[in-house]
């Protein structure tokens, strides 16, 4: 009862999502018994068995509404999350990669083929739209993994080419 | 979004803009734009506009709705590389280069990019890097070509677009904009409520061995062979690859005795490919959010967005989890989904064969941009609000080490044993051997394909295949 009514409570007086469409279908497909929030145990039936529930209950009170659902979804990377199942094989096979990551944002075309190339330096790294880019708004200030688009590109070198299959 | 998706905002936005038009203050014009999405390695069969039930792609669903879906479009190749460098440039793989993993773009294709750049377009591309990245010459003609994580996510490119969507909207210039993403791709391991949102609380053998991407090389048929020495070629830039070669390794490994397996009931292949498709949902709900950043932008009334894939996926259809080791319509069957603010006919489905190179074409008829005479697509343009489209009726595609197919979208034709380049490879279509070649009836889902023996094919048919095949293979001829 107590938790009915604190997904009833989220949904009048929560936060409201970025994007409704997107949290709507979250809640319809993570909301196994249809309570109008995920617990925990509905969590660990979805979630790999390494993820924990606390991270993404953003204020703490035991379910995820879909405002939690959305920002889960908006800030978390599943690069980050198969990066470990990848890099694992990659030094288990002896697999000469770096280190995934390295986002080159901005850089201009490489200077060759046809067709009017614009002056070099001006990428896609200016303002946000309308300061509501994905994983940028966060009005309670935490989301799991931490590692928004709009954090600062990772120290990855840059990438042999052709290395996996595409 | 689009009419599609905010209705209610919609109209508060034109109750705005006439009150606005009343007070004299005319609304800012927006610039015209197109953007090609392109979900790597998203089979056609496995979306809603395309047969998938329950609330596959809700997205894609209400795109097609008001759109116009091209229901049998064929990539040209069932690599990323390859069908891409196809779809930027509307010519074969093998008309650019040697089907390989060092095929780059040459200097001086003219592209969709440069096409649309020469005519004062501004153009971005931002993709998940990997095969796209600018190294093998992808980025020839845009005007700026960001490269998110290799093999990364919408989760990263969106928000990248979205940057560069809001910079073009406080110009007046055209432009167009390639977005991509791997989030189709394996391993389909996503974080969170789609970890195991197919199968929840699934538990078994594979549960822990899923994030790896190698793993689903190492299943064959309903086994896993967790000890397989993956084998790795060396190409000739010395990069290490994984080949359709692995695959024939895999089946003879399966048939030796003394190896480890693991045996994959059906539930853990249900969870595999549960997997897939969450992921697929995945990569649709992006979708969404990328709609909503247009909308929030004011360009939904002047933009037409086309969604694509490069290739399918098998999924266990022909023994394998991959995309390498056939050309059949589980790997190159793919969306083909044209969404317009002013189309004058909403949810047109066209029968007809279309092909990725198709897309180049048709963007620039929609631009009213010149077609380059190197492009070999069909210009889609004139029949997005229906009557014929005029595609010579078969699809042929490539792959790496010597397959060649071609469909009419009933049959399939696939030769192979010489490179793609290769005059003896057109002697074996021209008069195709059981040796060297296959013929399906393709006509039903994927994975349902029956194998038919040259003599069974009506010869008219096959005259057919093999008419569209040549004809495929001598228009990069044709300067």
């Amino acid at each position: 009862m107590k938790r009915a009514v604190l997904a009833v409570w989220a949904v009048a007086c929560g936060p409201r999502p970025e994007h409704p469409r997107v949290a709507e279908i979250l809640l319809q497909q993570a909301d196994l018994d249809g309570s109008g929030a995920v617990e925990p145990a509905e969590f660990s039936q979805l979630a790999f068995p390494s993820e924990g529930f606390a991270p993404y209950d953003l204020d703490s009170n035991g379910l995820l509404d879909a405002y939690e659902l959305e920002r889960a979804f908006l800030s978390t990377s599943p690069s980050d999350f198969q990066d470990e199942g990848r890099m694992e094989v990659h030094r288990k096979y002896g697999h000469p990669f770096g280190r995934p990551g390295g986002q080159t944002e901005g850089k201009g075309p490489r200077g060759k083929g046809a067709g009017g190339k614009a002056p070099r330096g001006k990428g896609a790294g200016g303002k946000a739209p309308r300061g509501k880019g994905p994983g940028g708004k966060g009005p309670r200030g935490k989301g799991p993994g931490g590692k928004g688009p709009g954090g600062p590109p990772s120290q990855g070198g840059a990438p042999p080419p052709g290395q996996e299959p595409g | 979004m689009p009419p599609v998706c905010r209705r209610p905002l919609k109209l508060a936005a034109t109750v705005a803009v006439s009150i606005a038009a009343g007070l004299g203050c005319a609304p800012p014009e927006r610039p015209h734009g197109v953007i090609v999405i392109s979900i790597d390695t998203l089979r056609a069969d496995h979306t809603t506009p395309y047969g998938a039930s329950g609330g596959a792609t809700p997205t894609l669903a209400r795109l097609a709705a008001e759109g116009t879906v091209f229901e049998r479009t064929y990539a040209q190749a069932n690599e990323t590389l390859f069908s891409h460098a196809s779809l930027f440039t509307s010519q074969l793989p093998s008309d650019l280069g040697p089907v390989d993993y060092d095929l780059t773009i040459p200097d001086g294709t003219p592209t969709l990019a440069s096409a649309l750049s020469s005519a004062g377009w501004k153009t971005g591309g931002v993709v998940a890097g990997g095969h796209l990245a600018r190294v093998f010459g992808l980025d020839d003609g845009f005007d700026t070509y960001t490269e998110g994580r290799r093999w990364g996510s919408f989760q990263e490119t969106a928000p990248m677009a979205g940057r560069w969507l809001a910079d073009v909207a406080e110009g007046d210039d055209p432009f167009m904009l390639f977005l991509h993403s791997y989030d189709c791709h394996a391993p389909y391991t996503k974080p969170h409520v789609f970890g195991r949102m197919a199968t929840p609380g699934h538990s078994g053998p594979m549960l822990d061995r899923v994030h790896d991407s190698l793993t689903y090389e190492k299943i064959h048929n309903d086994t896993l062979y967790p000890d397989l020495p993956l084998g790795q070629l060396e190409n000739s830039n010395g990069a290490r690859i994984l080949t359709p070669q692995v695959h024939a390794e895999l089946a003879a490994y399966s048939r030796q005795k003394d190896v480890s397996r693991v045996t994959l009931g059906a539930d853990d292949q249900a969870f595999l490919k549960g997997l897939y498709a969450s992921s697929v949902l995945y990569a649709d709900l992006w979708l969404q959010v990328v709609l909503d950043q247009i909308d929030d932008l004011g360009l939904t009334e002047t933009t037409t967005i086309i969604v694509v894939s490069d290739h399918g996926e098998g999924l266990l259809d022909h023994g394998y989890f991959n995309h390498r080791d056939s050309l059949h319509d589980s790997a190159t069957q793919v969306p083909f989904i044209v969404w317009r603010p002013d189309a004058e006919a909403r949810g047109v489905r066209q029968r007809e064969v279309t092909q990725l190179l198709d897309v180049a074409p048709t963007v620039l008829g929609l631009a009213g941009v010149d077609v380059p005479e190197t492009m070999q697509g069909t210009d889609l343009s004139g029949c997005l609000d229906g009557g014929r489209c005029g595609t010579p009726g078969t699809a042929y595609s490539e792959a790496v080490l010597e397959m060649v197919s071609v469909t009419d979208g009933t049959f399939r034709l696939t030769v192979t044993g010489a490179p793609a380049t290769s005059d003896a490879l057109d002697r074996r279509i021209e008069a195709p051997a059981p040796a060297f070649a296959d013929l399906y009836d393709a006509g039903g889902p994927p994975g349902s394909e029956t194998s038919l023996s040259l003599l069974e094919l009506d010869a008219a048919i096959l005259a057919r295949l093999i008419k569209g095949a040549t004809a495929a293979r001598a228009a990069g001829d044709t300067p």
